[in-house]
């Protein structure tokens, strides 16, 4: 799963220390979901979307596509 | 190859330098002191561990408690970054070297051994009991992907351990080896917590230098 985290926070002028304090996670985490390292969890990545003001499919991108049915 | 990249391969060298330096000399001190009571294999094998995991945590220690140092060596972004993990950094290096001198302990331990039982009991008591504390402790400290990390790090260890003590056991069983010495169970025990939390780490990408 690819992300826009990177690309978000520093659009908004944020250092990784920064946005980790906003979320109240470590900078290893940010660090870690910037770097497609680490996946995280439903709320963390809601929060991030409620920080980035996006929906949580334009923060965190995932190429499946459902197979068609009969 | 930007300044960037420059100033990380120097501070990667540092800590390879420093790593090896520190590293080296206490594993070959401690070699040098093994061989003179000829110490068997198990026992140079829990006490080498027992090194790894002193000097380890002293570095960490060491780092978290002097920021300004410790950034120019631990792999992390800059001194702010120890400065905000400092609590589990202290809480880890503290387990890291009470695991140490429990391992280093136990080496000239045993029947014959220089260090009395009672020594031997009570650092391993003591060593546990730390350990457990802080982990509880360090628990609360954790984020998501600490707790992930745990997890992780857990599971690799058992993936190390498990299989070893089967196949030997299995081995022993049949009658083609003898059976693995006590001391020996705890220094592949402590090594595959060691080499899990590595996997772990790498796998997360806290290894990459920063």
């Amino acid at each position: 799963m690819r992300n826009l985290v990177r690309e978000m926070r520093e659009a908004k002028g944020w250092s990784q220390g920064e946005l980790a304090r906003r979320l109240g996670v470590s900078r290893q985490t940010i660090n870690a979901v910037e770097t497609d390292k680490y996946d995280p969890s439903l709320p963390l990545a809601l929060r991030m979307a409620v920080l980035f003001e996006v929906p949580v499919p334009s923060l965190f991108i995932d190429d499946w596509t459902p197979e068609e049915t009969l | 190859m930007t300044t960037l990249d420059q100033a990380k391969i120097r501070k990667m060298l540092l800590a390879f330098v420093l790593g090896a330096l520190g590293g080296g000399g206490a594993m070959a001190a401690f070699l040098w002191l093994g061989f003179e009571p000829g110490w068997r294999v198990e026992q140079v094998a829990v006490g080498g561990v027992g090194v790894v995991y002193l000097v380890t945590g002293l570095f960490t220690l060491g780092g978290a408690l002097m920021p300004g140092m410790g950034a120019r060596v631990l792999n992390v972004a800059d001194r702010e970054e120890l400065v905000e993990m400092r609590n589990m950094l202290v809480g880890s290096s503290v387990s890291a070297i009470a695991l140490g001198i429990m391992l280093l302990a136990l080496v000239g331990s045993g029947p014959g051994g220089a260090v009395p039982d009672i020594v031997v009991i009570a650092a391993v008591g003591l060593s546990l009991l730390t350990i457990g504390v802080i982990g509880v402790k360090q628990w609360r400290l954790y984020d998501e992907l600490w707790r992930q990390l745990s997890w992780e790090s857990s599971a690799f260890a058992m993936s190390i351990l498990l299989p070893i003590l089967l196949i030997w056991s299995v081995a022993v069983h049949l009658g083609w080896l003898s059976a693995m010495d006590p001391l020996l169970v705890i220094a592949v025990a402590a090594a595959s917590m060691l080499v899990g939390a590595f996997i772990a780490a790498g796998r997360r990408g806290m290894l990459a230098p920063r």
